[in-house]
């Protein structure tokens, strides 16, 4: 299966991919909030301690002399209290006369601690700076203040000031520090590694799921409307699950049925379309043998001594009988060119101009009759080309017809040839009536007569540019038309240069 | 004076051939049909036979594989009805010297292509 067709990796990557970002980003959130709100309970929860103790402890005034031996007493017992309360050390107590001077500190006294000695830096440096980042914070709570160093959340060590108050008087302040371990970190981490398993695991049931319910009916689909596509009008399709996949596939078995009983019906029609050009073909073909036969007999009679009202009339109906054959043999030869059977006979080195120089010069009467002002300034020039002779014969013989027939006396047609790269361009431009926007698509369409071409004087099948459309086409070339309704016409004859 | 032999089978178009052929001074024999005009042909030896393809009985073709294996020896010139290709190049195959579609060509065409193959 290639990765960038199948609906289910690609829904499955988009997911994990929200999930992931959705999970860093809450992570990383939970982890911060995490750690201020269990660092600020921990410090609540000292805090009330060891103001609990501290009041317990200063309450008898004669204590609170900082007579060393009864600090050094007052301070062992704190300790002792503290560890019996939270089963944790006080890393250091100190405590201080009302002259922020201190009396006293547990700090020398305690075994192994030394502000030198002490590895922890931030630890060292919260020693030695001392009160110079003591901030001062006010409890609302007893009206008690608070002396605080800042100390960043994130750092291990907790220091807290309480004041000393007797008889509402500060007398001296008790500092301690502690050393706190916040572990929320490695629960939320750890805590991410088993939703990230989860999601792994659902995005797994989810590609099953969706594999099994959506992208596989819709190949089972898919399969059935290729081959509707190679005209098999036969597969239904059978999928088990009711919901919007199953609408689909029983619009499609509907669908199927629709077309299975259409199919007689276009084999019906193919059949008469084949029928029709075989029967415009048959008559076509029969009506050549007596067409010529006139034709051929009117010159026998043309030898003849002939009064001149007689020879009038014949040539009146050697005229119609010259329309008939080329009606007749447009109609021939769209017969065959839907049949397939008009065949080619493609010759090299045609020159181009020979064909156009013959063409014009049967057409010669035509132009003189109406006064048109005819001009092909190309006609000594030489454009080799590969082609049908006969057929490239229809093709300007039709072009040329339809300019004289739709362009009134004293108009202009003129001739170019123009060379584009491998193409030549026979540009034959005429100012007849013009051809309207809205016909120009059914201009190269069977039968085509636009309203004006009907209403003129002059007779024509409709098939003239359909047969030539297709001749140029077969020659690797194209027609196209510029017009302007009303004013002329030009067409564009493209065909390779051999 | 040449002797030319028609064998078409639209009488008209025939009898207008033979004139135009006869005023121009050639002798000219008609026959309806292809097995007339073979006999035509072995008796009389002419110098052209102007051939249609479509006949009743054996067609063009026929008779154009009769005379060779007859081994008799005169220039065609077909005077057909459709012009298709295949008709053309099928022609041109078994030799003729010159194919004719009757609808597009005049009397004065056909005069012309007679008079270029045997000449006066």
């Amino acid at each position: 299966m290639k990765l960038r067709k199948s609906i289910n990796i690609k829904v499955s990557i988009f997911l994990a991919a929200i999930f992931i970002i959705m999970g860093a980003i809450s992570a990383f959130v939970f982890l911060r909030d995490l750690n201020i709100k269990e660092f600020s309970r921990i410090k609540d929860d000292n805090y009330r301690i060891v103001k609990v103790l501290t009041n317990e402890l200063f309450n008898n005034k004669e204590i609170w002399n900082f007579n060393s031996a009864g600090i050094k007493e007052t301070q062992d017992k704190f300790i002792e209290l503290y560890k019996n309360i939270t089963g944790q050390n006080i890393f250091l107590l100190n405590i201080y006369n009302k002259d922020s001077i201190i009396e006293a500190s547990s700090f020398f006294e305690l075994e192994g601690y030394s502000a030198d000695n002490l590895n922890d830096n931030e630890i060292k440096n919260v020693l030695i700076t001392g009160k110079d980042n003591i901030i001062y914070e006010s409890l609302e709570e007893n009206h008690i203040s608070l002396y605080l160093k800042n100390i960043d959340p994130k750092s291990k060590i907790l220091e807290i000031f309480i004041p000393v108050i007797i008889e509402n008087k500060i007398i001296g302040a008790v500092e301690t520090y502690f050393i706190i371990e916040i572990e929320a970190r490695q629960y939320v981490i750890s805590m991410a590694v088993i939703t990230g398993i989860s999601i792994l695991v659902a995005l797994i049931f989810m590609y099953i799921f969706f594999y099994r319910y959506i992208v596989m009916p819709i190949n089972i689909i898919r399969r059935a409307t290729y081959s509707v596509s190679k005209g098999e009008f036969s597969r239904f399709i059978q999928i088990n699950q009711k919901d919007e996949i199953w609408d689909l596939a029983d619009d499609f078995n509907r669908m199927i049925r629709g077309l299975n009983s259409l199919s007689g019906e276009i084999t019906r029609l193919k059949d008469v379309g084949k029928m029709k050009s075989e029967f415009i073909s048959i008559v076509a073909h029969q009506l050549r043998t007596p067409l010529s036969g006139i034709k051929w007999a009117l010159e026998t009679v043309f030898e003849k001594k002939l009064s001149n009202n007689v020879s009038q009339w014949l040539l009146k109906i050697q005229d119609l009988n010259e329309r008939m054959i080329e009606i007749i043999t447009d109609f021939l030869n769209a017969a065959r060119i839907e049949e397939g059977k008009f065949g080619y006979n493609f010759e090299k080195n045609v020159d181009l101009i020979e064909i156009l120089n013959k063409i014009v010069d049967s057409h010669l009467i035509g132009i003189i009759k109406k006064k048109i002002n005819f001009s092909f300034p190309s006609k000594n020039s030489s454009f080799i080309i590969k082609a049908d002779v006969n057929k490239l014969k229809i093709v300007f013989d039709n072009l040329l017809d339809n300019a004289i027939d739709y362009t009134s006396d004293n108009g202009s047609i003129g001739i170019k040839l123009q060379k584009q790269k491998d193409f030549v361009i026979v540009e034959i431009n005429d100012t007849g009536i013009g051809i309207r926007k809205e016909d120009m698509i059914k201009l190269f369409t069977r039968f085509f007569r636009s309203k004006e071409a009907k209403s003129s004087k002059t007779a024509g099948s409709g098939i003239g540019l359909f047969v030539a459309k297709d001749i140029v086409k077969k020659h690797n070339g194209d027609i196209l038309v510029e017009s302007e309704f009303g004013k002329g016409s030009k067409f564009f004859v493209k065909l390779p240069i051999f | 004076m040449k002797k030319i032999v028609i064998i078409e089978d639209e009488l008209i178009l025939a009898e207008a051939l033979k004139e135009r052929l006869t005023n121009t001074g050639y002798n000219v024999f008609v026959a309806y049909n292809g097995e007339d005009g073979l006999e035509y042909i072995r008796k009389k030896t002419p110098d052209l036979l102007i051939l249609d393809i479509l006949l009743p009985g054996i067609n063009g073709y026929d008779v154009m594989r009769k005379l060779k294996e007859s081994n008799i020896k005169v220039p065609i010139l077909v005077v057909s009805n459709s012009g298709q290709p295949v008709e053309i190049e099928k022609s041109q195959e078994m030799g003729v010297r010159d194919f004719i579609v009757k609808v597009d060509f005049s009397l004065d065409d056909v005069e012309k292509k007679v008079r270029s193959i045997i000449g006066d």
